[in-house]
């Protein structure tokens, strides 16, 4: 992919900075290991919110399927 | 207590035909007669409301018609309907759903197959039961 870049930087009349044309991609960096930490940064952030997802849904097993039957049919709840 | 002069007639409802297989076999070795299989929840209501069997065993997740809302169904049918949940959710929110709406077992496929059987095994006493006062009422 080839990169727009801002050819001068500043205005030719007034000296002013310019801002990048619009529609133009802002100049950055393609180094891959940025890339790469990003990647890392969204997976490890992901992982968090499948633990969190997890947590959130507390499972049973069927020993405690059988206290809650008792304790439903004793009339507690 | 009088018993049941007859075997318990049992509606096994699951989309897979394996497990369903394994649950018929477990019900007829507790001496119950299997009247139907259904392949998922509409099936299972249509069923229930043909055949009026003592018990029905239902999964939750099927096609089409989930086993819970089936549920809802059936015992919109049949107030009096003794139904057993065998599924794979093992939320306490589905757990407690399901027997809020009506279901008066809930058991864990995750078991094994004769920790299944014992759990079967265990309520059977309570199906028997109401088989008996269904068929009094």
């Amino acid at each position: 992919m080839k990169l727009v870049t801002n050819r001068t930087g500043v205005c030719p009349h007034c000296g002013a900075p310019k801002s990048p044309p619009s529609g133009a991609a802002v100049p950055r960096s393609l180094d891959s290991e940025v890339l790469h930490y990003d990647l890392e940064a969204l997976a490890a952030e992901a992982a968090v919110d499948k633990v969190f997802d997890e947590n959130a849904r507390i499972r049973v097993t069927q020993q405690d399927i059988r206290k809650l039957l008792d304790k439903r049919r004793k009339g507690l709840k | 207590m009088n018993a049941l002069a007859r075997a318990i007639r049992v509606l096994v409802a699951d989309d897979e035909p394996h497990i369903r297989q394994v649950i018929a076999a477990i019900v007829r070795s507790l001496g119950a007669e299997v009247v139907a299989e259904a392949a998922d929840g509409g099936e299972a209501v249509k069923l229930y409301g043909e055949l009026r069997p003592d018990v029905v065993i239902l999964d939750i997740n099927m096609p089409r018609m989930r086993g819970d809302d089936a549920l809802t169904r059936i015992l919109a049918l049949d107030p009096h309907a003794v139904a057993i949940m065998m599924t794979a959710q093992d939320t306490i929110d589905t757990v407690h759903d399901c027997l809020d709406r009506g279901a008066r077992h809930y058991i864990l496929k995750s078991n094994r197959a004769e920790d299944i059987y014992g759990l079967l095994a265990e309520c059977w006493p309570d199906c028997q039961a109401l088989a008996l006062d269904k068929e009094a009422a």
